[in-house]
């Protein structure tokens, strides 16, 4: 359990993870409140990330379940494994028919066999997906719900009542409650709006994108071979672009896949023409690449524009 | 401490915020776990219990804004502007108020009143504590308007009892002086810092009236833009509104996408596929454990939209475009055109480009040249030769124009040739029916030719045609 706002970060930025004290605070809140968390923002900057590493930084095991549109209560929640359970069936045919053979009349003998339905209902044939597991795990996990926009309205209904009472309904066997409430982590990329009810139960956090420093720390740090000058070029370039209106801004992961490609490239600075011709490892789009390469040019013409001595 | 928070969420409340009680709680709860004097931290605590949408982010971030830093903002301007004009040398202006402070545990203040003594030792919280308490008084809550500012100023410094404190501060340099103030001590200085004092606490009071109007006048302003912004009419947009509309437009495409998908849903599944079924469950011997339903097709409207981008009609064609990209998940195939007296594509200008970008670039007159005046006669016909084949008994063809054909040929049979190849042919007009078939319009003649025509002005109206388009798609 966290100590304090503090220990986040110290944590995190040991595993890694340059987090904001902002988002630090609210992971704080919702460790020690055990309230679900739900986290906002752009594709790529770090929301999974921050799930996984808040697992790894408290010690405890992450159990995820990744949404998708069709995601229903019977994917997330269990299965019953019927091939194994005809299989058993098959070859104990003959047991059956010992238990049943000197049955009177077809009523007791249907009494006979479902006084052993705890047989084939029991938990050797339930497949326990990522929420059964987190409910019946022994010891605390983190549970991560990722993409959970990309589920349906029905998902969302049957995921409240999980978070609210921490216990699932499996109807041959009874309730399960959890043995040690799950902290639950739920990332979205604003596709849609969450229902109002999950919002409420839920602490909430909107991941932005880094500001420039912050972005270059992050570099330098999971890419050690990046140069402080270059690095702090690119995060210098991809801030400018951000504030431009692309179809798709670059995300931290891409600034990070960029990086990477320059080190492989062995380039030290930024120039125009590196830009042009690498720049599709940055933006995936035809006309972000289009007005990409204006951009830098226009960047490059304001810094001179600056540095010039005033009076001239 | 707790009842300033509770007065920040009730105004939070007024301000559209829906706060519910337990979230509320929830953010006392917060607010024990972490260290309050951490701006960082406090302020996580806040977002992080009510504040749960982007929309409610921007009015929370403004008035966390104002009523946490409002009146400590504005006192620190005043002791710095007070410092500034009497003091060019920060140190002496410290050491002053260091004999003022010596002088006040000597003893020399101790008949002064709250105010006075604060005022003389720069006691900044105080002040805000007493002007919050004045304020109150004279009832700040119940401002309304700019022209009630000086009223309100007025009452509090009456509150805070403001001429006898003058009075008062002007003996503090006396009392000073009096019981034995170091020798270092610049009476001459005291006393303009007391006057100087003074004018900054009328000066800050004034700041802080001005603040609280904008704060509770924030929802005001607010609520205008939202519901308004419905019902006003296309044309009375300006450039810089229509740009910073596009967050409103995108909400509205997705509120009515939802809307849609959820409909849809419904009716997802068909009819029992007995083939599906066995082979599914020819794992678990052919008994069949798990049903297969077949998958309805969805019924996906294809989509021609026909914009009129004369002068007249500029801004619903741009907004009609806008809001049928933003739809365009929608729909199996939408194609997009803008015509004046020709007619051009701009449908993979949206592929291309960003939104706004890509209806800049055709109404700059890259498609088709816009300084012409608009023939709808010219602009069907040509699209009936060049674009013709791609009209089928699926598609609907949507018209946005005023039917004004400055007395030019109106070629109804091109028309009439579209209506027959398409599913329907739907008109919106930008012009109130009244003035329909007045002057050019030929909106008559075209009617014929139409299922629908409708009056469209406002967002309203387009958002209220496209539901209709997509519910009666299923028909």
């Amino acid at each position: 359990m966290f100590k304090s706002v503090e220990e986040v970060i110290q944590k995190f930025e040991k595993l890694d993870y340059i987090i904001g004290r902002r988002a630090a605070t609210v992971v704080y809140l919702a460790a020690r409140l055990e309230k679900p968390l739900l986290v906002e923002g752009p594709a790529g900057v770090g929301k999974t990330e921050l799930a996984k590493v808040m697992a790894a930084a408290l010690g405890v095991e992450l159990i995820r379940l990744q949404c998708y549109e069709g995601l229903d209560e019977a994917k997330a929640l269990y299965e019953w494994e019927y091939g194994k359970q005809m299989l058993y069936t098959q070859i104990l045919k003959d047991k059956i028919g010992e238990i049943i053979c000197d049955a009177p009349d077809l009523p007791s003998a249907i009494d006979r066999i479902s006084a052993e339905d705890e047989v084939f209902f029991s938990e050797r044939f339930l497949l326990p997906r990522p929420i059964l597991r987190a409910v019946t795990s022994d010891h605390p996990i983190l549970l991560l719900v990722d993409e959970v926009d990309k589920s349906d309205s029905e998902f969302e209904a049957f995921l409240l009542e999980v978070l609210s009472e921490y216990q699932v309904s499996v109807p041959e066997i009874g309730t399960i409650k959890a043995k040690h409430t799950p902290l639950c982590v739920l990332t979205s990329n604003n596709t849609r709006e969450m229902s109002d009810a999950i919002k409420r139960r839920c602490l909430h956090l909107y991941l932005d994108f880094p500001d420039p420093e912050t972005e270059a720390r992050i570099i330098t740090s999971r890419e050690p071979d990046v140069g402080k000058k270059l690095a702090e070029q690119i995060v210098e370039y991809v801030a400018a672009l951000r504030k431009r209106d692309l179809k798709k801004s670059p995300s931290i992961s891409e600034s990070l896949d960029w990086s990477r490609a320059l080190v492989l490239l062995n380039i030290e600075t930024l120039g125009q023409e590196i830009v042009d011709e690498t720049i599709n490892v940055l933006l995936k789009y035809e006309g972000d690449i289009r007005k990409a390469a204006k951009i830098y040019s226009e960047l490059e013409e304001q810094k001179r524009k600056n540095a010039e001595p005033a009076g001239e | 401490m707790r009842d300033r928070i509770q007065e920040f969420i009730a105004i939070l409340r007024r301000n559209g915020l829906r706060i519910s009680t337990a979230e509320k709680i929830e953010l006392f709860r917060a607010l024990d776990l972490i260290d309050p004097a951490d701006p960082d931290q406090f302020r996580a605590a806040f977002s992080a219990t009510i504040v749960k949408s982007k929309w409610d982010s921007k009015t929370f971030e403004r008035l966390y804004d104002l009523y946490f830093f409002g009146a400590h903002d504005v006192l620190k301007e005043m002791t710095a502007k007070v410092s500034a004009s009497l003091f060019p040398d920060e140190e002496d202006f410290e050491r002053m108020l260091a004999s003022i402070g010596e002088a006040e545990n000597r003893g020399a203040f101790i008949d002064l009143d709250e105010l006075s003594r604060a005022l003389l030792t720069n006691d900044s919280a105080k002040l805000e504590e007493l002007i919050r308490a004045a304020a109150l008084k004279a009832g700040i809550s119940e401002i309304r308007n700019f022209l009630q500012q000086g009223r309100y100023t007025l009452d509090i410094l009456n509150n805070l009892g403001i001429d006898s404190v003058a009075e008062r501060m002007g003996l503090a340099p006396g009392l000073m002086d009096g019981r034995g103030a170091g020798e270092n001590v610049d009476i001459e200085k005291v006393r303009d810092f007391v006057a100087q004092q003074l004018q900054g606490l009328k000066d800050a009071v004034a700041e802080y009236v001005k603040r609280e109007l904008e704060k509770y006048n924030l929802a005001e302003r607010q609520k205008y833009m939202l519901d308004n912004l419905e019902e006003r009419s296309f044309v009375s947009f300006n450039q810089d509104e229509i740009i910073r509309m596009k967050q409103t437009l995108e909400e509205m495409a997705r509120k009515l996408k939802e809307k849609i998908s959820l409909k849809r849903k419904k009716k997802k599944r068909g009819r029992f596929s007995l083939q599906r079924t066995l082979r599914a469950n020819q794992v678990h011997g052919g008994a069949p454990f798990k049903l297969i339903f077949d998958d309805k097709e969805i019924d996906r409207p294809s989509i021609i939209v026909l914009c009129d981008i004369s002068d007249s009609v500029r801004n619903a064609s741009r907004f009609m475009l806008q809001f049928v990209y933003l739809l365009s998940d929608l729909f199996s195939k939408v194609r997009s055109f803008v015509f004046v007296d020709d007619i051009g594509e701009i449908t993979h200008l949206f592929r291309e480009r960003e939104i706004n970008d890509a209806i800049d670039y055709a109404f700059r007159g890259q498609i088709i040249d816009v300084r012409r005046r608009s023939d709808f006669g010219n602009s069907f016909a040509e699209f009936n030769r060049e674009f013709g084949s791609l009209v089928d008994h699926r598609t609907s063809v949507i018209i946005l124009g005023d039917a004004r054909n400055n007395y030019r040929d109106p070629c109804e049979w091109a028309l009439a040739e579209i209506s027959r190849k398409a599913r329907a042919v739907l008109w919106l007009n930008p012009e109130s029916p009244k003035a329909w078939n007045f002057g050019d319009s030929v909106m008559f003649q075209y009617s014929k030719h139409c299922k629908v025509v409708r009056e469209v002005r406002n967002l309203r109206q387009l958002r209220e045609f496209v539901d209709e388009l997509m519910l009666g798609a299923r028909t």
